[in-house]
C-alpha cells in the first residue's frame, strides 16, 4: 500500500487536468448573448417581480398595449393600433389583429380584459398594486377592442400602460398558482422563453413571427438571450474576460473606465432618467431634531462637494450635475428655476454655528448596500468637515422600505430611476405621496395639483412651483446623475437612449 | 445500548424543538408580517384583514404550533418574495451545499491527517512544529479572501477553472479549497495526538519488531486506532461547514442554501429564512447524535 | 537550582524558550500597541477623502509614493490609517465579545459542572441549543433586523461564542470538585457559592485564559467575514473585512486593496492563535 497523501494528490491533479476544458464559450460565434446580473433572476411576471431586470426580461417576452418613445417623447403604438379619448374617464383601444401568443393561439381582446382585471381584482395580492388603482374597469366592445374607463385622465396614465405587459388568457387564467406563470411565461413579444431556473436564469430565443413592435421594439440580428445572475461583480468581470459573459450592467465607473481600456471590452453609458440625493427628514419622527430647521438642511447640503463626488462617481464621463430633482430635457413636465445649494464650506460652518450646532451633531446616513452606500461614505466624508459626525447604515431594499415605512431614517442617500416611467408625476408619487417626509401641507398641496392637471403649460407652471419649493426647503439635495454604465464585449453594439429602468432593453442591442 | 439511544434521541430531539422556537420567534418579532403581504402602500385596514387572513393576528404560542405542525408534514410556507414553496427552494439548493461540505471535509481530511501522522512520529522536533504551523495557517486565512484570491489567479490570470456558478463539478474545485483548509487544524491536532497516544502502545510496539514497513505500521495498524476522535470532530466540522458556506456561496455564486439564507435575509424573507436555520440546526443535530452513536459503538467507555 | 524555583517561574522559564509563544505574543503586542496609539501614528484620519488622490498605488510601486504607503482607496482615503483603525475596531469587538462570551460560558460550564444532575443537564442541553445554531446565519438575521453598530455585534457575537468556555469550564470543574482541596473546603462549612468563585475559578482560569485567546481569534475572522457582506462595523468606521469588500471590484486593477487587509488578518490571527497555543503549552503541566 503506497503512501495514500501521494495518491490521493496525484489522482487530483490527473482529474484537473482531465477535466480542464476550455471554458463554454457563447458570444456571437454562436449567436448567443449572455446576460449577467447581480440580483437574482426572480420572475418574469413584471407584477410580480421586484428587480430591475424584471423590465427587461418583461420588454423582451411580452408587449403592452402601447410604447414610449424617447427620442419624439410620445405615446406609440404597440398591442394596441390606435386610441380614442372620450372625455377624462375613459379611452377606448382598437387592438391589432395579427399578434398572435408563443404557442401559436391569437391575442385578442379577452386577453386585455383579463389581464386589467387581474390587476384591479381585490382578491388579487402584489407588492405594487397601488400602481395600477387608478383603472376603474375594463370593457371588452369587440374582438379587438376595449374601453378603459379610469378615476381621472392623466398624461402619466398612458405612460403607466406602457409599463403593464398584457398576458394570455387561456395561459394565465387557469394556474393554480398564479405566480407560476412567471416561471413558464408565454408572451407576445420579440423572443420566447424556452427554458427558466434558478441556476440556469431565463434562456429566449427569437420570436420569428413578430412584425408588431413598430420603430421602438424593432427586430435585430440576435437569435438568443440568456439572462443569469452572478451575485458578485468580481465574478462578473471574470465572466466578461473569460468570455462566458456579453453583457452586464451596475459596475462602478473607476472599475468600468479601466476595464475599458482593454480593447476587447466596450463602456456604453445611459445618462439615465434618474439622480442621486441625500434626503433629510423634516419632520423630526426619525429622531434628529436638527434637521428640523432649514438653515440646518442647507448647511448640510452645502457642505457636499458635488463635483468631487460626481467625478469619483461617474468617474472621468463629465456628466452634468442634477441642478433640481428631474431633467428638463428627458422628462416629462420638468420645470424649475431654484437650483440645488452650492458648494461652500465656510457659509455652512456658519449657518450651522448660528442655528445653535456649532460642534455640529451626531446623524445617521441610511442607505442601500452597494454603490450608492460608497456614496452615501463619501457624503459622510464631507459631513465630517463641517462637524456633522455620520454613519452610513447600509441596507438591502427591502429593510430599506420597511425602515422608511417605520420613519426610521434620518438622511437618505439614494438614486431613483423613475422606474421606466419619465414622468414628474411618478416622482410626485414616490417621494411625497408614499413617503412624506416634509410634514409641508403647502407642499403636498401643490403636489397634487400638479398630479391631477392635463394641460401641458399648465403642468409645467405647477412644476415650477412645486419644484421650486422643494429646492427653497432643502428638503432634498441631488447630488450627481445616476448614469447606468454597461460593460460589454466589442462584438456588441448598444444603444444608449432607453427610458428603461433597466437601461436598455432587447432592441437596443445588436452584433456588430 | 438502548437506554443511551433513546436518551441521547430525547435530548436531540428537545434541542430541535428549541431551536426551532427560537427561529421561530427571532423572525417574527424582526417586524410587521402583515405589512410587508399586504404590500406597498397598503391601508391600515388592509394590513387588519391580511393579518386576519394569514392567522396572523392569534397568540404568538399558537401560531408557533400551528407552523409547528405543518412544519412536521413537510410544508414550510411560502416564500414571501418568489412565492415558491420553501421546502421545494431548501431541496433544490441543498444538493450544492452538501456537496462543497462533502467535499470540503474530505479535502481537510486528506491534507491534515497525513500532517497529522507524520508529526505524530516527529514529536516536538521542528517539522513538528512546522506541521502545526502549516494547519494553523489553514485557519487563520479569511476563507472569503482567499476565495478571491483562488478566483483572481486560477479563474482569470490562469483560466484552469470557472469562477462562478455551479453547473459542474470544476465549479467546486476553487470553494472546496478556500472552505476547506480552515477544518485542517483541529484535524490535524486531534490525529497527532490520537496517534501519539497509540504509538507508545505495546501492540505497535509488537508490529515494529516483526519488521513491517513504517508506513504500513502508521496507516494500518496505529491510525484506525487513534482516528475515534476525528470521527466525531469530523461530523461537527461538516455540520459547520453546512451552516458556514454562506460567505463562500456568496464570493463563488454557487447557488445553494448558504446564498439562498442570504439572500432570504437580504429579502427579509422571513419563512425562508427560519427554515433554513432550523434545517441546519436539525442537520448539525442529527450528524453528531451518529457521531456519537459511532463512538458509543466503537468506544464502550463513551456510554455514559 | 531548578527543584527551588517556583511552578510560577517555571512557566516563564518555558515561556521564554517557546518559539511560537514568543513570536506570536510579539506580533500581537506590536499590532496591539499600534492600534492602541491609533490616532497618534497614523499619518491621516481614516475617514478624511481626497478625492483628487483616488486609488493610488502603494510606496513600493513606481506609481506609488511614500505620502500613502499603502495607497488610497476609491475615496481617496489612506490604507495604512484605515488599517490601523480597522485593528481598533476589530480588537475592541472581538476581544469585549470574548469576554462576555467567557462570563456566559463559564458561568453555565461551572454550574452544570459543579451541581451535577438537574443542573448539569439544563446546561448540557444550553450548550447543546448554542452549538446547533449556525452563528454566522443568525447573527446576520438578527443584525438585519437590528441596526448594525459596534454595541450590536459585540451583544451578538459574546451571546453566540460561549459554548466552547461552557464545554472546558465544565469538564475541568467536574474534574476539579473531587479534589480534596474542595473536599476539604466543604467540609468545613463553606458554601457552594464560596467553593466556586474562591476555589474553583482560579484554578480554570489559565485554560479560560487560553480560550479567550484562541476565541479573539476566531471572533476577528467572524466579524470580518460579517462586515465582508456589509453588516458587521458600520462605515465609514474602517474594518478590514469592509476594506476587502470594498476593494472586490476593483481587484484586477488594484489587488493591493484586496491584499493588504487580507493579509493583515492572516497575520493577527496566526500571531494570535501561535500565542495562544503557546500559552496552553505553557501553562499545562505535562
Amino acid at each position: 500500500m503506497g503512501n495514500p497523501v501521494r495518491a490521493a494528490a496525484l489522482a487530483f491533479l490527473v482529474a484537473l487536468i482531465a477535466a480542464w476544458a476550455p471554458p463554454a464559450v457563447a458570444d456571437k460565434a454562436h449567436d448567443t448573448l449572455n446576460i449577467v446580473d447581480i440580483l437574482p433572476i426572480g420572475s418574469t411576471d413584471v407584477y410580480f417581480g421586484a428587480y430591475p431586470q424584471t423590465q427587461f426580461m418583461s420588454n423582451l417576452l411580452f408587449d403592452a398595449l402601447v410604447n414610449y418613445d424617447p427620442s419624439t417623447k410620445k405615446i406609440v403604438p404597440l398591442l394596441a393600433k390606435s386610441w380614442t379619448y372620450l372625455g377624462s374617464n375613459a379611452t377606448e383601444f382598437d387592438l391589432r389583429t395579427d399578434v398572435k401568443w408563443h404557442d401559436g393561439r391569437k391575442f385578442t381582446a379577452d386577453d386585455v380584459v383579463y389581464t386589467l382585471n387581474w390587476l384591479i381584482d381585490p382578491q388579487t395580492r402584489f407588492q405594487r398594486k397601488f400602481q395600477w388603482a387608478w383603472i376603474k374597469a375594463v370593457k371588452k366592445l369587440g374582438p379587438y377592442k376595449v374601453r378603459i374607463e379610469t378615476d381621472g385622465r392623466r398624461p402619466f396614465d398612458m405612460l403607466l400602460l406602457t409599463l403593464t405587459p398584457i398576458y394570455p388568457q387561456h395561459v394565465r387564467a387557469g394556474l393554480a398558482e398564479t405566480t407560476d406563470f412567471g416561471r413558464k411565461p408565454v408572451g407576445t413579444g420579440p423572443f420566447k422563453a424556452v427554458d427558466y431556473s434558478e441556476n440556469g436564469g431565463l434562456v429566449a430565443v427569437r420570436n420569428p413571427d413578430y412584425k408588431w413592435g413598430g420603430s421602438v421594439k424593432h427586430a435585430n440580428d440576435i437569435g438568443r438571450v440568456i439572462l443569469r445572475s452572478i451575485p458578485d461583480q468580481g465574478a462578473q468581470i471574470s465572466g466578461l474576460m473569460t468570455g462566458t459573459v456579453d453583457l452586464f450592467r451596475g459596475l462602478p465607473a473607476p472599475q468600468a473606465e479601466a476595464l475599458a481600456q482593454d480593447p476587447r471590452f466596450t463602456l456604453d453609458v445611459n445618462h439615465g432618467l434618474g439622480f442621486t440625493y441625500m434626503w433629510f427628514d423634516a419632520t423630526g419622527k426619525s429622531g434628529s431634531p436638527p434637521l428640523m430647521k432649514l438653515d440646518v438642511r442647507r448647511a448640510l447640503a452645502m457642505a457636499i462637494n458635488r463635483d468631487h463626488l460626481n467625478e469619483v462617481f461617474t468617474g472621468h464621463l463629465h456628466l452634468p450635475l442634477p441642478q433640481n430633482m428631474c431633467w428638463p430635457d428627458r422628462i416629462l413636465g420638468c420645470a424649475y428655476t431654484k437650483t440645488a445649494q452650492p458648494y461652500d464650506v465656510a457659509r455652512a460652518k456658519k449657518l450651522l454655528a448660528d442655528a445653535g450646532y456649532p460642534n455640529g451633531f451626531n446623524v445617521r446616513i441610511t442607505s442601500y448596500i452597494g454603490r450608492l452606500s460608497q456614496l452615501a461614505e463619501g457624503v459622510a466624508g464631507d459631513l465630517a468637515a463641517i462637524g456633522v459626525k455620520a454613519t452610513v447604515e447600509p441596507v438591502t431594499l427591502t429593510t430599506f422600505d420597511k425602515k422608511l415605512d417605520a420613519n426610521d431614517i434620518q438622511i437618505i442617500v439614494a438614486g431613483n430611476g423613475l422606474s421606466g416611467a419619465p414622468d414628474v408625476s411618478q416622482q410626485v408619487a414616490f417621494f411625497f405621496n408614499a413617503h412624506d417626509r416634509t410634514g409641508d401641507a403647502t407642499l403636498l398641496a401643490e403636489g397634487r395639483a400638479l398630479d391631477g392637471e392635463i394641460d401641458p403649460q399648465k403642468r409645467l407652471k405647477f412644476a415650477r412651483t412645486f419644484y421650486d419649493r422643494v429646492a427653497d426647503q432643502v428638503y432634498l439635495q441631488p447630488l450627481t446623475s445616476q448614469p447606468q454604465l454597461f460593460m460589454h464585449t466589442k462584438d456588441l453594439v448598444m444603444g444608449t437612449g432607453s427610458s428603461n429602468d433597466y437601461g436598455f432593453t432587447i432592441s437596443d442591442l445588436r452584433w456588430k | 445500548m438502548r437506554r443511551f439511544l433513546v436518551r441521547r434521541l430525547a435530548v436531540a430531539v428537545l434541542v430541535i424543538v428549541t431551536v426551532s422556537f427560537v427561529g421561530f420567534s427571532l423572525l417574527r418579532l424582526s417586524g410587521n408580517l402583515a405589512a410587508v403581504l399586504a404590500g406597498e402602500g397598503a391601508s391600515p385596514r388592509e394590513v387588519a384583514r391580511v393579518a386576519a387572513q394569514y392567522g396572523l393576528d392569534r397568540p404568538f404560542f399558537i401560531q408557533y404550533l400551528d407552523w409547528a405542525g405543518n412544519a412536521l408534514r413537510g410544508n414550510l410556507g411560502k416564500s414571501l418574495f418568489t412565492g415558491e414553496s420553501v421546502s421545494h427552494l431548501i431541496a433544490t439548493h441543498i444538493g450544492v451545499t452538501a456537496a462543497l461540505a462533502f467535499a470540503s471535509l474530505a479535502l481537510g481530511l486528506a491534507l491534515a491527517i497525513p500532517l497529522g501522522v507524520f508529526a505524530a512520529t516527529r514529536p516536538n522536533s521542528w517539522l513538528d512544529r512546522a506541521s502545526l504551523t502549516f494547519a494553523a495557517s489553514g485557519y487563520a486565512i479569511p476563507s472569503f479572501w482567499f476565495g478571491l484570491i483562488l478566483i483572481y489567479i486560477f479563474g482569470v490570470r490562469l483560466r484552469w477553472l470557472p469562477t462562478s456558478g455551479s453547473d459542474g463539478w470544476t465549479h467546486f474545485v476553487l470553494p472546496t479549497i478556500a472552505l476547506g483548509i480552515a477544518t485542517m487544524p483541529a484535524i490535524m491536532r486531534l490525529t497527532r495526538a490520537g496517534m501519539l497516544d497509540v504509538l507508545s502502545a505495546d501492540y505497535v510496539r509488537t508490529a515494529r519488531a516483526k519488521g513491517l514497513r513504517t508506513m504500513t505500521v502508521l496507516y494500518r495498524h496505529a491510525l484506525p486506532n487513534a482516528i475515534l476522535p476525528v470521527v466525531s470532530i469530523s461530523a461537527a466540522q461538516l455540520g459547520m461547514l453546512l451552516g458556514g458556506s454562506v460567505i463562500i456561496e456568496s464570493v463563488f455564486a454557487l447557488n445553494g442554501i448558504g446564498l439562498l439564507a442570504f439572500q432570504a435575509i437580504a429579502n427579509a424573507d422571513f419563512p425562508v429564512v427560519q427554515s433554513i436555520l432550523i434545517f441546519l440546526s436539525v442537520v448539525y443535530v442529527v450528524l453528531t447524535l451518529i457521531a456519537e452513536l459511532i463512538n458509543a459503538r466503537l468506544d464502550p467507555r463513551i456510554r455514559l | 537550582m531548578e527543584t527551588s524555583l517556583s511552578p510560577r517561574r517555571l512557566m516563564l522559564r518555558r515561556a521564554a524558550r517557546h518559539g511560537g509563544l514568543l513570536t506570536g505574543g510579539a506580533v500581537v503586542l506590536l499590532i496591539a500597541l499600534v492600534a492602541a496609539l491609533g490616532p497618534l501614528v497614523t499619518p491621516y484620519s481614516p475617514i478624511a477623502q481626497d478625492t483628487l488622490h483616488t486609488l493610488s498605488d502603494p510606496a513600493w510601486m513606481a506609481t506609488g509614493s511614500w505620502a500613502h504607503p499603502f495607497g488610497t482607496d476609491a475615496l481617496g482615503r489612506d490604507v495604512l490609517s484605515r488599517l490601523i483603525f480597522g485593528a481598533r475596531t476589530s480588537l475592541l469587538i472581538a476581544f469585549t465579545a470574548s469576554v462576555i462570551a467567557a462570563i456566559i460560558g463559564t458561568a453555565i460550564g461551572m454550574l452544570g459542572g459543579y451541581f451535577g444532575g438537574r443542573i448539569d443537564a439544563f446546561a448540557v442541553y444550553l450548550i447543546n441549543v448554542k452549538l446547533a445554531l449556525p452563528i454566522i446565519l443568525v447573527a446576520l438575521a438578527v443584525i438585519s433586523i437590528t441596526r448594525s453598530g459596534v454595541g450590536v455585534l459585540i451583544v451578538i457575537l459574546g451571546l453566540l461564542t460561549w459554548d466552547r468556555y461552557a464545554l472546558v469550564t465544565r469538564s475541568l470543574t467536574q474534574q476539579l470538585r473531587e479534589r480534596e482541596f474542595v473536599l476539604a473546603a466543604h467540609s468545613a462549612g463553606a458554601s457552594d457559592a464560596f467553593i466556586i468563585v474562591r476555589e474553583l475559578l482560579p484554578n480554570l482560569l489559565d485554560a479560560v485564559i487560553v480560550l479567550i485567546t484562541l476565541e479573539v481569534a476566531a471572533l476577528i475572522l467572524i466579524e470580518a467575514a460579517l462586515s465582508f457582506v456589509g453588516l458587521g462595523v458600520p462605515p465609514p468606521t474602517p474594518s478590514w473585512g469592509s476594506m476587502i469588500a470594498d476593494g472586490r471590484s476593483l481587484m484586477f486593477f488594484k489587488p493591493y486593496l484586496v491584499m493588504i487587509p487580507g493579509i493583515a488578518i492572516f497575520v493577527l490571527v496566526m500571531a494570535i492563535n501561535l500565542a495562544g497555543d503557546g500559552i496552553r503549552d505553557v501553562t499545562t503541566v505535562r
